[in-house]
């Protein structure tokens, strides 16, 4: 049982994860508290549908075009609507992302209806038994997606120029621009790619959730709280951050109350914060 | 005579206070329908609840994005002490803003530390902690909520209507209060010091300001509008339960309507939460025929205003000097409404 | 032109907060709504439904019916929209409101107005709060779970089903708090031990401790209130651990919806629950409303949505019998027994008298249907079975 539970709660952790650092990268980047990442997953989730129910792809062969598509629909958002919101005030830049949540949200409403879809049969199902523990393999698909998202994250932000330059701007804009980045560019790829990590995270979801347009509200906040916990914006932290809760959100469920769960995990986020102010991993 | 000179300084926004109270007075008269008038007390009890945002979020910049929590508590004590002893909400409504400062004070300590996302997080954090509590307490209702319904009293005690009139008239003058209170704000050292703070706490504090005491201050007055909005609320609607008073949404509501209409400035919140409100109301029942459709405009409203008008609705009537036009456009905008 | 009105159940969203009472979809309603006023404002002469033989309502000069929607994502949307289709609408009754949190703030203004509502709200608290104004056609928590268990008793006497334990699940609203409340005192009036109590959170990100816990106390029953979305996701989550219990109970809500079958095909076998129709049941008013939706929308048509449409008809026709569209005369017909013919009705009720005191219908009735090849078939009471129950269930790796 115990084994069990950590595997669940480091395979809830990872869905955390991945929310986590598309939040982290947009905060740490461009100092916005992105309320629609989670509205990016959802539509991450719809596209992976609608593929299947066109062409019957499995959600796995599907991934690279959600993945470039919301890397391209992240564009077209900072194109149209972060950009100029980054001319305004902290707090515009945080209710702009939610106002943007709640059109995805309604549009997707109007698009394919309230009702709960899911993705029929999947490539990978199936449960492995290890002793006592019951792997889900939909539930790996998740697992292996983050990791390879995470490491793939790390490679592009310390070995590529792009990268760099992306770290360079988050670090210091007007040193950045100084030496001769492209910071607006350096946002617009930033912002993309953390629409990119939901794409991915929303394809791999689809594999072991049912879904309807308003999904992402709920796990919103706890990519937040996973942010906070790993320390300002950074992506590492993030991952980390988003791990914990799974954790937390798993033991205290099997182990203590389901009713009081997310309540641990407020309350356990309020007494970091309140001690140490800048999230475990902070600078 | 002290009130004769403050009048007198106080000339311009004086005159405001007398336009806009005449202007809200008389709109009743336009129509008695039951849903025109519902949307009008919605409207005047997000004001208020902007009105309060306003004082923590406008004046002294501490974004709090957890202020479902004082509504709540303010809806819950209006409701059990009419529910079960009987009381008067015009009573129970001041024991709730109390409260309010009870709890702001108690959560202010840790938070009002934290700066930037890093407090707007921990704010949701604490509603999200409320929201469990309130949905696992039995003794406040629990999960069912709380449902009161009085027809034997008067509705001058109860605060219940047949026709809502005399209760847009009660919450209206409430408003007027918080503006004028709002105004006293702005005006005092006390709003000056908030201001410093929200400009540069650094600054602000290597200057002596203690911003600490500031910041708690204008959050438990904050939280105690709030508060006496949720008892209004309360009243409006007779049925309060967890799910629909405390989810993310009420929080980014209020917060929004203040952005809407122009934070840190006294008639913004009061602007915003009209228009968002009749906008909101008629366009669900406008675009019925098709579900999400209403939000879907109102969310691109939203980002329309955020974006073309960082400054709010009020900056189309602000952005001239001259305080007398102030007057001819805010006649000409509510023609055009 | 009178006007009926129904607010009815969405799963429309306000500022993303999802509030589906039920189980249905704006677009169901609607269509059945549409089939209704069909049939009762033009003559049908081979329709087995009310009102089919004549043109609008004999009673009232042959008036003409309509439906008028409203929004109840939310109370606070409830309660403006029953006052904008009372006073601007000019509507004679509301039905529809599939939560009872949404018709507790609808009340607020039918009583006001002297407007009856009937609907099928399903917690106590409606029917004790003393409204004068309120109906509800078929009965409330208290009648469907002492079926259940009494449907229990009778499969530990005719099947040898050998039930003791019980672990109930469900969600922490309005909804699946008080059905908890309920079944742990029926469970314990019927001596069935509860083992496990589980309240979870209603937007739960994963239920898996839920699951776990449920696995771990491996009760004879599960018993489990849940709305759409989250009853998807524990029957995933059910599967992933690889756990079925001998029997799982819902109470409708989720497990009613056309969503569930739907996104889960022949997992959803095996699953029971109670319900107020089923599709199948013998009787030829039954027979043409599911032809007539299936024509008009290709699904089947659930008990949930044709009572929405349903207690419309049940207004519509106590306002025939006064000869009035007055609030107070329908209210009175109501109480004094509404006389549907009982060949036209799809639910077989032997009657539609609602009690003056709390509104209940004396005769509301509930059945319990099960998940067979993923189509609901009745199994219980005896008389409207069209099935045999499956009992135990199939484990997982069995199917």
């Amino acid at each position: 049982m115990f084994l069990q539970v950590l595997y669940e709660g480091l395979t809830m952790g990872t869905i955390y994860a991945l929310l986590a650092m598309g939040i982290a990268l947009v905060w740490g980047v461009m100092n916005i508290l992105s309320f629609s990442q989670g509205e990016f997953m959802m539509v991450a989730m719809y596209i992976t549908f609608f593929i299947n129910l066109a062409t019957g792809w499995d959600p796995l062969a599907a991934m690279p075009i959600v993945i470039v598509t919301m890397f391209l629909f992240g564009i077209l958002i900072y194109r149209t609507i972060i950009a100029r919101a980054l001319k305004g005030p902290v707090l515009s830049q945080r209710l702009v992302t939610f106002a943007l949540g709640m059109v995805l949200t309604n549009g997707m409403i109007l698009l394919a209806g309230g009702q709960t879809k899911s993705v029929p049969d999947k490539l990978i199902s199936g449960t492995i038994s290890l002793g006592s523990v019951a792997i889900s393999k939909e539930k790996m698909v998740l697992v292996v997606t983050s990791i390879v998202v995470t490491g793939l994250l790390f490679w592009f932000m310390n070995r590529t120029k792009m990268g760099k330059a992306i770290r360079a701007t988050s670090q210091d804009k007007e040193a950045a621009g100084l030496v001769g980045i492209n910071t607006q560019t350096a946002y617009m790829i930033a912002f993309g790619i953390s629409a990119a990590i939901a794409g991915a995270g929303g394809c791999a979801m689809t594999y072991s959730y049912y879904f309807m347009p308003n999904i992402g509200t709920n796990f919103m906040i706890f990519g937040f709280i996973a942010v906070c916990l790993g320390g300002f914006g950074s992506i590492g932290g993030a991952f980390i951050g988003g791990m914990i809760m799974g954790i937390i959100d798993l033991f205290t469920g099997t182990y203590l109350s389901v009713s009081y769960k997310y309540m641990a995990v407020s309350v356990i986020f309020l007494l970091i914060v309140t001690f140490k102010p800048k999230g475990l991993f902070g600078r | 005579m002290r009130l004769k000179s403050v009048l007198a300084s106080e000339k311009g926004f004086v005159r405001q206070v007398v336009i806009v109270m005449v202007i809200l007075a008389l709109i009743p008269a336009i129509s008695r329908g039951e849903f025109f008038v519902s949307t009008l007390c919605l409207s005047v009890i997000w004001a208020i609840m902007g009105i309060g945002w306003n004082v923590i979020g406008g004046y002294a910049g501490q974004v709090s994005n957890g202020h479902a929590m004082f509504f709540a508590v303010g809806a819950y004590v209006g409701a059990w002490g009419l529910k079960a002893f009987h009381m008067t909400p015009w009573i129970t409504m001041w024991i709730g803003a109390a409260l309010c400062m009870l709890l702001a004070f108690i959560v202010g300590w840790p938070l009002l530390r934290l700066r930037g996302h890093y407090f707007a997080i921990s704010t949701m954090a604490i509603v999200e902690c409320v929201r469990i509590i309130c949905t696992n307490w039995d003794l406040i209702g629990g999960a069912t909520g709380v449902s009161f319904f009085e027809k034997e009293m008067s509705p001058f005690y109860t605060l219940q209507f047949q026709n809502r009139v005399p209760f847009y008239y009660i919450c209206l003058a409430f408003m007027l209060a918080f503006i004028i209170i709002s105004r006293v704000i702005q005006q005092s050292k006390f709003g000056y010091y908030c201001r410093a703070i929200k400009a540069n706490q650094d600054s602000a504090e290597s200057a002596g300001v203690n911003s600490t005491s500031y910041k708690r201050w204008a959050y438990m007055i904050s939280a105690a509008i709030v508060g006496i909005g949720g008892a209004l609320y309360a009243q409006y609607i007779q049925y309060i339960d967890p799910v629909s008073l405390l989810p993310l949404s009420n929080s980014m509501l209020i917060v929004l309507i203040v952005v809407m209409g122009g934070i840190g400035t006294i008639w913004g919140p009061v602007l915003g939460a009209f228009i968002m409100t009749f906008i909101n109301q008629y366009a669900r029942a406008l675009f019925n025929q098709l579900s999400g459709l209403n939000l879907f405009i109102y969310g691109v409203l939203c980002l329309i205003i955020v974006l073309f008008l960082p400054k709010g609705l009020i900056s189309i009537f602000t952005n001239d000097k001259v305080k007398g036009v102030f007057k001819k456009n805010k006649e000409s905008g509510k023609e055009a409404e | 032109m009178k006007k009926l009105l129904a607010v009815l159940l969405s799963v429309v969203m306000v500022l993303s907060l999802a509030a589906c009472g039920g189980s249905d979809d704006k677009k169901e309603t609607k269509a059945l709504a549409a089939i209704f006023e069909d049939i009762v404002n033009n003559k049908h002469d081979d329709s087995s439904l009310p009102f089919a033989a004549d043109e609008g309502l004999p009673g009232l000069g042959g008036a003409k019916i309509e439906f008028v929607f409203g929004d109840q994502s939310t109370p606070e949307i409830a309660l403006s929209e029953a006052e904008r289709l009372i006073t601007e609408e000019g509507v004679i009754g509301i039905c529809g409101n599939f939560s009872s949190a949404t018709t507790k703030t609808t009340m607020v203004a039918a009583e006001k107005y002297g407007i009856p509502v009937i609907t099928e709200g399903t917690s106590m608290s409606l029917t004790d709060a003393g409204y004068e104004y309120y109906g509800r056609t078929l009965p409330g928590d208290d009648v469907f779970i002492d079926n259940t268990f009494a449907y229990l008793d009778y499969l530990n006497e005719n099947k040898a089903a050998d039930i003791k334990t019980v672990c109930l699940i469900s969600e922490d609203s309005e909804f699946g708090a008080n059905i908890a409340k309920v079944e742990a005192e029926t469970a314990e009036k019927y001596g069935y031990e509860v083992v496990e109590n589980i309240a979870y959170n209603k937007d739960a990100t994963n239920v898996t401790s839920e699951v776990l816990r449920a696995k771990q106390a491996d009760a004879d029953v599960v018993m489990m209130s849940s709305y759409a979305a989250d009853s998807l996701l524990f029957m995933q989550e059910f599967k992933t651990q690889g756990y079925f219990p001998k029997m799982l109970f819902g109470q409708r809500g989720g497990f009613m919806a056309s969503d569930f079958a739907l996104n889960l095909k022949n997992d959803s076998d095996y699953v029971l629950t109670t319900s107020r129709w089923n599709s199948d049941i013998d009787n030829d008013a039954t027979r043409e409303i599911t032809k007539r939706f299936s024509d008009a929308m290709g699904v089947t048509l659930i008990g949930d949505t044709l009572i929405a449409g349903w207690d419309g008809i049940v207004l519509a026709a106590a306002a025939n019998q006064a000869g009035s569209t007055d609030g107070d005369a329908i209210r009175a017909a109501m109480a004094e027994g509404v006389q549907i013919d009982p060949a036209t009705d799809p639910f077989g009720l032997e009657g539609y008298k609602y009690k003056e005191k709390n509104g209940q219908n004396e005769f509301g009735t509930a059945i319990i249907v099960q998940y067979m090849d993923s189509q609901l078939a009745t199994v219980y009471p005896e008389g409207s079975a069209s099935a045999e129950v499956q009992y135990p269930a199939k484990g997982w790796s069995e199917r």
